[in-house]
């Protein structure tokens, strides 16, 4: 080795040391970088705040409040929970207690213990501080991360450093996975305490898990940002839990009623049908709201429209008229099924009955349009 | 927001220099027009944040510089308008907006379109059939104030190396190539009438410092170079 080389790798070295020691000394002030952090969070949380896809509903918006202090009679004031009308399964809690839950995370739930272990979950984060700490771990191990890369460049390798570089692009909400089995253990134990049933964490992140394994590589988008489910992660749910008690599935059913059939066509509308399918496949499952959810598998059938999906999608429409709660919009569906399927004379009427039973729907011009080209 | 910090790092890069400037304007509007001079604009609340560079790259955000910079450059903005005697108001908040929400929804739109105008407007991504500067936010623009005739707006990202990045420069014998902090943001003119981005500027500089007033004062000039006004 050469002396210009020893002397670059001594200096690498020195740098590595000096990093490590100085790591906690590269903030100016002891705590600016919590002031930042709760900074960005203002920022983030004010932009939430005016966005149009924000839902709205001071039942549901109680009921969940009801929800966190019910596991945090303290802390829950310090919660602001924004609802974002997207068919994403997330809910995220933002270090100064901007809590947003997505309503695809809402209709994947099936009963209150569920909804509480995901708001538990989300509570800890915030009693835990652990964006704050997350953020110190990533500092300073990205900052222990260029040191290897300036010592790999000394030494002419730089696969560890890029393996080691990987740390620093999490994005902001990406916990550590032991913040996120922390943050489990803390979900599982208020279900224990207030009495539910702790069998139905692991049983939704089984079902997750489920559709995570139907989705279709090729499309860009999941349904996941920051909490990617895995098999484990549900195993090890379903083994900590310790006892049956209540799920109160009724309850969070009747708060979401008045919106369920939005969420589905959001979801359809994601044209991840492969997914869809699972999800809606559990949902007939269960004893609420069939006539909805014949619906909107009429629906994904209608718009995925591969061969044999029209006659499918008929079915699903027929069965859900077959209900007395069935929605108006199944007559459309119906309808523009029909048009495809070449019978129109059919078609006119499960339109016209369409608008008779929602004579201020917002598509009505385009319906209208459609019946006057059956004529 | 990575991705966008990171598009504006790319424009900078592509704009590659210490301090540049590259401003557009909307046809009709006439090189010596001075549009503040018979009507009135309304300064909208500025988008600023400061960050430190750590010496891995990261960069964290850092309240007390992003509060002063904001009042900085809130004062370097009236004070540029008055020696240009253009009738200028500040809004100090989106919440003494009449709809505030709305308000805010369209400052959001703005900062996309800002975006779009950076990476379709100017530079290597130039939409190629796209001819004349004619962005705009819709006639909705109104809606963010009754009176004035235009808006400007300001969007500015800053950072500063710490000590750590600073010592990263002395190891550039090993081959990093190490930034010690940006200035990257772009302003803009906006006819509330029609809503139509009458002027524009993007900013890219390693220079510059919004900590301080007189340094703000540097920067806004050259955020308003070339400004219709």
């Amino acid at each position: 080795m050469s002396n210009s080389a020893n002397s670059a790798a001594r200096a690498a070295r020195l740098l590595v040391l000096w990093l490590y020691l100085s790591s906690t000394a590269l903030y100016a002030t002891p705590d600016a970088d919590e002031a930042g952090l709760l900074h960005q969070a203002d920022a983030f949380e004010e932009r939430i705040a005016a966005r149009a896809a924000r839902l709205r509903d001071p039942v549901l918006d109680a009921y969940l409040r009801d929800l966190l202090c019910k596991i945090d009679a303290q802390r829950c004031a310090d919660v602001r929970i924004y609802l974002i009308r997207e068919p994403y399964f997330n809910a995220l809690m933002s270090p100064n207690g901007a809590m947003v839950v997505f309503t695809g995370l809402l209709l994947r739930m099936e009963d209150e213990a569920q909804l509480l272990f995901v708001l538990g979950h989300e509570m800890s984060h915030l009693l835990s501080r652990d964006s704050l700490t997350r953020w110190r771990q990533m500092k300073s191990s990205a900052n222990a991360s260029i040191a290897l890369q300036v010592v790999g460049g000394a030494v002419g390798g730089s696969a560890l450093a890029t393996v080691a570089g990987l740390g620093a692009l999490a994005p902001a909400f990406a916990f550590s996975r032991d913040q996120e089995r922390a943050a489990d253990d803390y979900g599982l134990k208020r279900l224990a305490e207030l009495g539910y049933d702790t069998h139905r964490a692991g049983q939704s992140w089984a079902d997750i898990w489920r559709e995570e394994q139907a989705r279709e590589r090729k499309l860009s988008s999941g349904i996941f940002a920051t909490h990617p489910p895995s098999a484990q992660r549900a195993e090890r749910l379903k083994k900590a839990a310790t006892r049956g008690g209540e799920t109160r599935a009724e309850a969070f059913h009747s708060v979401i009623a008045p919106h369920r059939l939005d969420w589905l066509e959001d979801e359809v509308g994601r044209r991840h049908y492969g997914q869809t399918q699972v999800l809606l496949a559990r949902l007939r499952g269960l004893p609420f709201a069939p006539a909805e959810i014949e619906y909107a598998t009429g629906e994904m059938y209608r718009r995925r429209a591969r061969e044999g999906d029209l006659a499918l999608a008929r079915r699903h429409y027929e069965t859900s008229l077959g209900d007395p709660n069935a929605p108006a919009r199944s007559w459309r569906g119906l309808g523009l099924v029909l048009v495809k399927l070449g019978d129109s004379a059919s078609a006119a009427k499960a339109l016209r009955r369409y608008l008779e039973l929602a004579p201020n729907a917002p598509d009505r011009g385009l319906i209208e349009m459609e019946l006057a080209d059956l004529r | 927001m990575t991705r966008i910090r990171c598009r504006l790092l790319l424009i900078a890069l592509l704009l590659n220099a210490c301090a540049v400037t590259r401003n557009e304007r909307a046809s009709g509007v006439a090189e010596d027009a001075q549009l503040g001079r018979g009507a009135e604009i309304v300064i909208l609340p500025p988008d600023v944040e400061l960050s430190s560079l750590l010496a891995s790259g990261l960069q964290e955000v850092r309240a007390d510089w992003t509060l002063a910079a904001e009042a900085h450059v809130r004062t370097a903005l009236e004070q540029a308008l008055k020696q240009r005697g253009a009738k200028a108001r500040t809004i100090d908040n989106f919440q003494a907006l009449g709809d505030p929400e709305r308000a805010r929804q369209l400052t959001l739109l703005h900062e996309m379109v800002g975006y779009s105008v950076m990476l379709h407007g100017l530079g290597t991504g130039k939409l190629a059939h796209k001819t004349g500067f004619d962005w705009t936010l819709g006639s909705g623009a109104r809606a963010l104030d009754a009176s004035a005739r235009y808006g400007l707006f300001v969007y500015l990202r800053d950072s500063y190396a710490t000590d750590g990045r600073k010592a990263m420069m002395a190891l550039a014998l090993v081959g990093v190539g190490v930034s010690l902090g940006q200035q990257v943001g772009f302003a803009s003119l906006v006819d509330l009438d029609s809503g139509a981005i009458v002027w524009f500027n993007v900013l890219a500089s390693e220079r510059g410092d919004l900590r301080a007033l007189d340094k703000a004062r540097e920067s806004i000039e050259l955020l308003l170079a070339g400004a219709p006004l």
